[in-house]
């Protein structure tokens, strides 16, 4: 594969003085292609956040790479100092946070939020970086005499300011845009909107996109390649529609199962058929596989030692002592 | 209020009958000249016959928590009636009447906000025990633990603040909070959102059991079009401050009338799997 990231055993670690480290992911290992869509999928503390967080550098304080490495362009993120970072974040690699709110600037008016991103990067005169920053602006749905491009953050809908938040993420034509729950804030037609975008932008900017969500139809809307999160590990990979209509590990079985139907009415129960239980706490894992507790088709050496990936496929993988 | 409401109308009577709801606001602008009137409420009715759920849909800024606050009495409606249990109630708010109205309690939709911060399960579900003058101090305290096994906090949970609680967990203690002044209609607004999927799961069933075990008349207010067709067999569509068409669940998902219903509709995210 011609991978533009390659994640190799990242294994990265919470512990700030006196609290119990906590290892929030642990040997994670994939591979995205350059013209790649791939989702996250995984219930909330399943080390998410801090995969799309160690992709960018930006691990909070306390926050540490145990051991791994994260190889983009031939470079590794994990050991490259601050200067080569600071080039790669927001310019080649770029993130869209949950909270569009949160990442505007209240008192900047639309466009020069984006030109104040472009200057970040580019060197670029005032005209030109107007004009780059429309540009950008129409590419996310706004046309100029939309009106939009002179408002304040807060004249928008959380739609809205998701699109401008998108602007800004693609103004430096990245390779890469890591996206974690972009639209759990927006109501769902603006969730809607929001995902259509996202897949355009990848085919029309042949960038790679990294979708994070805890809703398997979110990203079935926007990927092509899943990648399912359980207490820090990946435990399932493939092909979105076939991991979809036929997961293989119990947990993407157990969470497909809590979906939801749209035609009301059918014969089934109107109860949720649902994982039971609550994720472990990941400063006290057992030894074995992480799902152990809640898997109804534990077995005894589950609770021995952690299953190995198994490849299924040649595309797909899944790490459960069912299939080794 | 006080006595016994359910067996004060008659059985084919809503539980709760709106009828001309309105509600504005002063909202201050970022200018002075720019400070006006929000009319969030224009003219609500609507209807809940005891036991049914009903689900309250519309885009954000419709109207649906304003209708949600000015029942539960957190806030003040500027005209209308308000019909419960075969009773017109007076327009009021907590400043008015400090108990509220027990019989119809919110759930919220971000816990973190809406409990207190310093107080420990077992306080947090006794306030309103206390507010009601509910029982004795043994009794309440005996009260409190069951509310809290009822939904399904474990035999440790009384003591622990809402922080060390998980996002599912603190969803369960504010539901066993509203529980506590044994409420006939419950409003759930946004009660599942924010949670995971597998968790949304569990305190949707904890919810079903519950109406099923108590007769509960639920208010969902719901932007998940998914959820509303599992979890309520009649939909409202709530739009601009009023109420612009009411059907049943299936009829309002196969075939809305009005045009927020359809646009509601359209935003549904669909894939092969949710239609099994
Ligand atoms: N700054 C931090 N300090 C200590 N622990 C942290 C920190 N950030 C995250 N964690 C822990 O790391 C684990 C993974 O968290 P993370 O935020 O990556 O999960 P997530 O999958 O993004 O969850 P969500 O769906 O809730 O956003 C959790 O147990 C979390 O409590
Ligand atoms: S390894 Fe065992 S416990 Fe883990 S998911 Fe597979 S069957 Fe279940
Ligand atoms: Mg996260």
């Amino acid at each position: 594969m011609d991978s533009l990231l390659h994640v190799q055993n990242l294994t990265v670690r919470y512990g700030a003085d006196g609290q119990r480290p906590k290892s929030a992911l642990c040997d994670v290992d994939f591979e995205l292609a350059g013209d790649e869509a791939l989702g996250l999928l995984g219930e909330s503390g399943s080390g998410k956040t801090t995969l799309a967080l160690a992709l960018l550098g930006l691990l909070p304080p306390g926050g540490s790479v145990e051991r791994g490495a994260i190889w983009f362009r031939g470079t590794n993120l994990v050991a490259a100092g601050p200067r080569v970072l600071r080039k790669i974040q927001g310019a080649e690699i770029s993130l869209v946070h949950q909270e569009p709110a949160l990442a505007l600037n209240p008192v900047m008016r639309v466009a020069d939020q984006v030109i104040e991103v472009l200057r970040a990067h580019q060197h670029l005169t005032g005209q030109q970086a107007r004009a780059k920053s429309l540009e950008l602006l129409a590419e996310v749905g706004f046309a100029p005499e939309s009106g939009i491009t002179d408002a304040f953050p807060h004249q928008l809908s959380g739609g809205q300011r998701q699109r401008v938040v998108i602007a800004q993420a693609i103004a430096c034509r990245p390779a890469l845009i890591v996206a974690d729950e972009p639209t759990t804030a927006l109501d769902t037609a603006a969730q809607r909107e929001i995902l259509v975008l996202l897949r355009d932008l990848h085919h029309r900017m042949k960038l790679a996109l990294i979708l994070i969500s805890h809703d398997p139809a979110v990203l079935a809307a926007a990927v092509q390649r899943i990648l399912v999160m359980y207490a820090g590990r990946i435990v399932e990979d493939g092909p979105a529609a076939q991991l979809l209509q036929n997961p293989s590990h119990p947990y993407t079985r157990g969470l497909l199962r809590c979906g939801l139907p749209v035609i009301p009415g059918s014969a089934q129960a109107r109860r949720f058929d649902c994982v039971p239980g609550e994720p472990p706490d990941l400063a006290a894992l057992s030894p074995g596989c992480a799902f152990a507790s809640r898997c109804p088709e534990r077995m005894e050496v589950c609770g021995v030692c952690a299953p190995a990936e198994t490849r299924l496929a040649q595309a797909q993988r899944v790490w459960c002592f069912k299939y080794e | 209020m006080n006595s016994d409401p359910a067996e004060k109308f008659s059985q084919d009577d809503a539980l709760l009958r709106v009828r001309g709801l309105c509600k504005a606001y002063a909202r201050r602008g970022n200018w002075a000249w720019s400070h006006s009137r929000v009319e969030s409420l224009r003219g609500v009715d609507l209807e809940i016959p005891a036991g049914e759920s009903l689900a309250l849909i519309g885009a954000s800024g419709s109207g649906k928590s304003s209708l949600a606050r000015c029942l539960a009495c957190l806030e003040k409606p500027d005209c209308g009636e308000i019909w419960f249990a075969g009773r017109k109630l007076a327009l009021e708010d907590v400043s008015a009447n400090p108990r509220g109205r027990p019989k119809i309690q919110m759930v919220f939709q971000d816990p973190g906000l809406s409990l207190n911060p310093r107080l420990t399960a077992t306080e947090i579900v006794t306030e309103p025990l206390l507010i009601t003058g509910w029982g004795a101090g043994a009794d309440r305290a005996e009260r409190a633990a069951e509310l809290l096994k009822l939904v399904g906090l474990g035999a440790d949970a009384g003591g622990r603040l809402p922080s060390q609680f998980s996002g599912g967990q603190r969803r369960r203690l504010s539901i066993a909070r509203a529980l506590a002044a044994e409420p006939i209609l419950l409003i759930l607004d946004e009660a599942l959102a924010g949670l995971d999927l597998a968790t949304q799961a569990q305190i949707a069933n904890l919810l079903l059991d519950l109406q099923a075990e108590r007769g509960l008349t639920y208010l969902w207010i719901l932007h998940d079009l998914r959820l509303v067709a599992r979890l309520a067999s009649r939909v409202a569509v709530m739009d601009e401050g009023r109420i612009v068409e009411t059907a049943p669940t299936a009829q309002l998902l196969r075939d809305p009338q009005s045009p927020p219903g359809r646009l509601l509709k359209e935003s549904i995210l669909t894939t092969p799997l949710w239609i099994s």
